[in-house]
């Protein structure tokens, strides 16, 4: 196991090495934030919060409250006229978001390569990964519309079945189940590292290269299983964003009458299959580990180590065995830092299960006990996201306003908007420290709820499930911690440069 | 135990109130001192593309006006991000940046150049010089 490791961590190092090779110094880097640390009081507020309100929580279960047996859903879309027009709309979605994906990859090969005067860096990081994944939590499953490799994929089928009917476009070999979502944990973390670590992130070819490499895959995925397998165990954003939109107040229904369901955010946590599958307990664990982790790297504690990267000695490994340029060396300590930390958090995880497991009476393994809880974590992650990222999507993604007039960065002004200057106050301090700390709170709080509600449905005897939130509730308010430490941090700019 | 959820909103009270008092009260009262219009003044050392004082922050308040004096060793390009602030430093003669604080937030002051315009070199994985924190009121 641990060789296998080495050679990955070796395998990302020589592609972070290659990668540094193409890029360049840039003055103005891409995905820089103004934000001011949270204030001790919002600090103080936010811990003490946490705490009271856990206890609160444990002892309104403690008292005996009833569970709701189900919780109030509102159907919308129930007329077939309505359901028809959302099809439209929807249609009509899709094509734009293939067109935009067409645009992207074309302005990134050809257009200008600064990173602010080319649509492909904004669209993949601010809309892409920032907006579309927080739009997942917070709206609905919008990328079930908005995935191009499956609108692409759809049409060439809709047109093979008009050429050829009744045959079947992709060759309909059978996804081996002991594949699962592995495939899409394994490019997660390929995605993640090329978010957090890669230097060609904000270089518009290379994002553009990248992206044509992943359509490839996916769409030879596609061919030989089929569309929908190929999406639901091993495209990276259909199941990644499927995660967050477990938790998303609306979801569409699974039958005839009613087109769609608004239900409480959160609920979609407590439905369905109590036990998910290894490698998605894996998946969502990384996902949680790799959005703390974009945090880690901007505070003072990243940067001391990367100042001791830079100062270790001339004979150093570092720079005699892997002969390493400084930058080099800082992506190679970033590349160290993402695996270890995805392993620190999956190790943090298992042991909770194991205490839990313990206190709970020894009728569950802990195995059994971490693939049924993973999920109550999520709506911390889901806080955290917000609080890192609020004040960056309306202050940041205001360039995209720019560049849908300037996309190849050529001068071009189509829209008449080529000039807008993002405000890059529209977003001030006091409201990100607001929402950021109410959202941490509340995230936090929906966490411990649903996960005393899972150990009710998941224990039999009542005074078990209740002995087994001790442990899960102290991993949670440390997660919370955690993410309040991060926000309380300056930023410091450690951005490896060329 | 059913004393619990009283005791913990009592303690949800006291840290509102900690909150509100330490964080509200004083942007009550800091617009007086605004008043007096002084400059808030820096003066900024670059050494061997270091800053010479522990000061690595400058914190301001929003709507100050600040006057930040630098002066470096050697030929140098500075760059305050955000307010895009640019300023082209002779070796040993002090250059002034000057403005007022109307947006809040945290904004690196970087070298975008060390040395003569024809050989310099951007500094490789260098951290800004410094930051300009402008607190909101």
């Amino acid at each position: 196991m641990s060789s296998r490791i080495l050679s990955l961590c070796l395998a990302l190092a020589a592609l972070a090495g290659e990668a540094l090779v193409a890029t360049q110094a840039l003055a103005h880097g891409f995905g820089q934030r103004y934000d001011l640390p949270i204030p001790l009081s919002f600090y103080i507020f936010g811990a003490g919060a946490t705490v009271a309100l856990s206890f609160v929580i444990a002892a309104i279960f403690l008292r005996n409250a009833h569970l709701p047996e189900t919780y109030p859903q509102l159907a919308l879309l129930c007329s077939p006229g309505s359901r028809r027009w959302a099809r439209r709309v929807a249609i009509a979605v899709s094509a734009l978001a293939a067109g935009h994906f067409v645009l992207m990859i074309a302005a990134g090969l050809l257009g200008a390569q600064t990173p602010l005067r080319n649509i492909i860096v904004v669209s993949v990081w601010i809309i892409g990964w920032v907006a579309i994944s927080l739009c997942s939590a917070l709206i609905g499953n919008v990328w079930s519309v908005l995935n191009p490799w499956a609108t692409f994929f759809a049409a060439a089928e809709q047109v093979y079945a008009s050429a050829r009917p009744n045959h079947s476009m992709s060759l309909g070999v059978s996804y081996p189940s002991g594949l699962d979502v592995w495939p899409a944990l394994f490019l997660f973390l390929v995605f993640a590292w090329m978010e957090l670590v890669w230097g060609g992130r904000d270089v518009p070819a290379r994002l553009a290269e990248a992206m044509l490499f992943y359509s490839a895959i996916t769409w030879l995925g596609m061919f030989v299983f089929g569309r929908k397998i190929w999406c639901q165990r091993a495209e990276l954003f259909t199941t990644v964003f499927g995660i967050f939109a477990r938790f998303a107040p609306l979801t569409s229904a699974e039958s005839g009458e009613k087109g769609a369901i608004l239900r409480f955010p959160a609920v979609g946590l407590l439905e369905g299959d109590h036990r998910t599958s290894w490698s998605m307990m894996l998946l969502v664990i990384a996902l949680l580990a790799t959005v703390t982790f974009d945090g880690i790297l901007e505070t003072p504690l990243w940067a001391h180590v990367d100042t001791a990267i830079i100062d270790s000695p001339d004979d150093s490994f570092l720079w005699t065995v892997f002969g390493f340029s400084e930058a080099a060396a800082l992506r190679f300590g970033r590349t160290i830092g993402l695996v270890m930390f995805v392993m620190l958090f999956s190790a943090a995880y298992l042991l909770t299960c194991k205490v839990m497991a313990v206190a709970g009476g020894k009728r569950y393994e802990a195995a059994d006990l971490a693939r049924r809880f993973v999920f109550t974590l999520l709506p911390i992650s889901i806080a955290y996201h917000i609080a890192h990222y609020f004040s960056y999507l309306f202050n940041g993604g205001q360039l995209i306003i720019p560049l849908l007039s300037d996309p190849f960065g050529f001068g071009w002004d189509l829209l008449g908007t080529a000039t807008y200057r993002p405000r890059i106050d529209f977003v001030g301090p006091l409201w990100q420290w607001y929402v950021a700390v109410g959202a941490i709170v509340v995230g936090h709080v929906i966490a411990v709820y649903v996960a005393h509600v899972r150990s009710l449905s998941v224990f039999r005897e009542r005074r078990e499930a209740l002995r087994s939130q001790a442990p899960i509730v102290s991993l949670m308010i440390g997660y919370t911690m955690l993410s309040l430490w991060i926000l309380s941090q300056p930023i410091v700019e450690t951005n490896p440069g060329g | 135990m059913a004393t619990m959820p009283r005791r913990a909103t009592i303690v949800c009270a006291i840290l509102m109130a900690i909150f509100i008092s330490s964080d509200l009260a004083p942007g009550v009262v800091s617009p007086v001192f605004a008043q007096s219009g002084q400059p808030r003044q820096f003066a900024v050392v670059i050494k061997q593309r270091k800053v010479t004082s522990a000061m690595d922050v400058i914190s301001v308040k929003k709507g100050d006006t600040v006057e930040i004096v630098l002066t470096a060793d050697e030929p140098a390009e500075l760059h305050l991000h955000g307010y895009d602030l640019l300023l082209t430093l002779s070796p040993n003669v002090p250059g002034k940046m000057q403005f007022t604080a109307n947006i809040a937030g945290r904004f690196p002051l970087e070298a975008h150049r060390f040395g003569n315009p024809a050989q310099g070199s951007r500094p490789h994985g260098q951290r800004p010089l410094l930051y300009v924190e402008v607190q909101p009121r």
